[in-house]
């Protein structure tokens, strides 16, 4: 069931809050077991606020499209009076004062959370095998990972756990969980959504935005999270966007199943009336380089005071943040100028088209625990290699939106990026509305 | 501090100098990533 069905049922009265949000803790008492996507389960006061939605509801007072419908945070989202851990061990026990500023607009909205998804350390990792709060399975194959870092909330939503899930992206963590998981997720326009007490990583790559099972679904949830932010309007009909189709880069190192996913999606594309032209990137290499320089950097500045705690941190979190701490400060600040010097590059590419298309992850998901990919003959780390596609638009800050695109023979989902101008969110959900029922499912 | 630590490092460094020498070092304009003027809709028009 889609949140515009399960509106449709609760306006008419067929079915409640309280029984939207029995069957969502139904699924987490069922499936959590296994997939560990949740933290922290807060039943008991999702049932309450059910209660409270729909005596609301009864009386005529409509919070709109959210209404009554239930939510998972991801467990770095600050939530008065519930603990939130960030996955570590540092803030096991942490218990806020007050609610981050999307976890209130979302309450404001009508959302009922039903409690606090798991997630890689810190966010600061792309498996979500977490050492502190135990491994994220993804629900396609729990052999496999789910993605991260907001790995749980990935697994929550494809699972029916929760209609949607908020989740961060400083690198690619609504992005490649979306992909691995089947569903959709949204990377806003940098800065779009209001991080106001959501735990940092990287201060100027940080991003929150929705995972939910379609892109009408994240739609309603972006309006949600985002009611007075800046937008350019949706264009007027599809065949006016012009999409590229890179010739470089994305498709030099790609399994082939999730590169001909790709290809055939622009074929559907093109299909649908729009204009599909082949384009040659800027430099995206430069960007993932820049990207980790900046990351590093920041992410060792945010925890600089917890470092020295150093068997609070798992092995790989411990690693990167060391390595943040000898990045020489002459070499973030060139990291930056670079950053500007390629964000022209890319204004001017699009100038010519409106959007782009990528796979998000050059793989499917890999089995939990692999640090290698071979592809095409070539070992490859595989955090560089999830994250290769994605990074880039971190450091750039443009919105991106990644889609199911079919599956591998393994039954393991392929994601199609799509990514569009600073603002131009609009333009990005009205293609995938239009693509992804043309787009075979996973 | 794991082994490998610094030679991660080292080689993302050297990365980085190598695309940085594509920076003017006459570029005197904003040093960081600033969303208000770089991700502003009338930037994308601006020739």
């Amino acid at each position: 069931m889609t949140i515009a069905q399960a509106g449709k049922a609760l306006r008419s009265g067929r079915v409640s809050s309280v029984e939207l949000t029995r069957e969502c803790l139904r699924q987490i008492e069922n499936l959590n077991p296994l997939l560990n996507a949740f933290i922290t389960v807060t039943a008991e006061s999702a049932l309450a606020q059910a209660e409270e939605l729909d005596r609301e509801l009864a009386r005529g007072a409509d919070r709109g499209p959210l209404h009554g419908i239930p939510i998972a945070h991801k467990d770095l989202m600050w939530t008065k009076g519930v603990r939130t851990t960030s996955g570590s061990k540092l803030f096991a026990d942490f218990v806020p004062d007050r609610d981050a500023a999307v976890v209130k607009t979302l309450a404001g909205a009508g959302a009922v959370m039903v409690g606090k998804a798991g997630l890689h350390e810190l966010a600061y990792g792309i498996t979500s095998d977490n050492p502190h709060f135990g491994t994220i399975r993804n629900p396609r194959n729990p052999d496999h990972s789910p993605g991260g870092s907001s790995g749980g909330s990935g697994a929550a939503v494809a699972t029916g756990m929760a209609f949607l899930a908020t989740g961060t992206d400083t690198g690619g963590s609504i992005r490649v969980p979306a992909s691995f998981c089947g569903i959709a997720g949204l990377k806003p326009t940098y800065g779009l959504i209001d991080r106001a007490g959501v735990q940092p990583l990287g201060l100027s790559l940080d991003h929150v935005g929705p995972l939910a099972r379609t892109v009408d679904d994240v739609r309603l949830a972006f309006d949600a999270m985002a009611p007075n932010a800046r937008r350019k309007p949706a264009p007027q009909s599809i065949q006016e966007i012009r999409v590229g189709l890179p010739e470089n880069f994305y498709f030099d190192i790609v399994a082939p199943e999730v590169g001909e996913a790709i290809q055939k999606a622009a074929q559907r594309a093109a299909g649908l009336g729009l204009r599909v032209t082949p384009v040659r990137v800027p430099d995206i290499d430069a960007l993932n380089t820049a990207g980790l320089v900046i990351l590093l950097s920041e992410a060792a500045a945010v925890h600089q005071s917890e470092h020295h705690r150093r068997g609070d941190f798992g092995t790989d979190v411990l690693a990167l943040l060391d390595q943040g701490s000898l990045v020489p400060a002459a070499d973030y600040v060139n990291a930056q100028r670079l950053r500007r010097r390629l964000l022209a590059e890319f204004h001017a590419l699009f100038r010519r088209i409106d959007c782009l298309f990528t796979p998000t992850t050059p793989i499917t998901a890999p089995r939990i625990g692999r640090q290698e990919i071979e592809l095409n003959g070539t070992k490859y780390d595989t955090r560089m290699l999830t994250t290769r596609f994605v990074r880039a638009f971190n450091v750039l800050g443009f919105p991106a939106l990644s889609i199911p695109c079919g599956a591998a023979a393994d039954g393991l989902p392929i994601g199609l990026q799509m990514v569009a101008r600073p603002l131009d969110e609009s333009l990005l959900l009205t293609l995938g509305e239009a693509l992804q029922g043309q787009l075979a499912a996973p | 501090m794991q082994p490998d630590v610094a030679e991660r490092v080292n080689r993302l460094i050297d990365a980085l100098r190598r695309e940085t020498k594509r920076l003017d070092p006459l570029d005197d304009s904003a040093l960081m990533f600033d969303p208000e003027e770089d991700l502003k809709p009338e930037g994308l028009t601006e020739e």
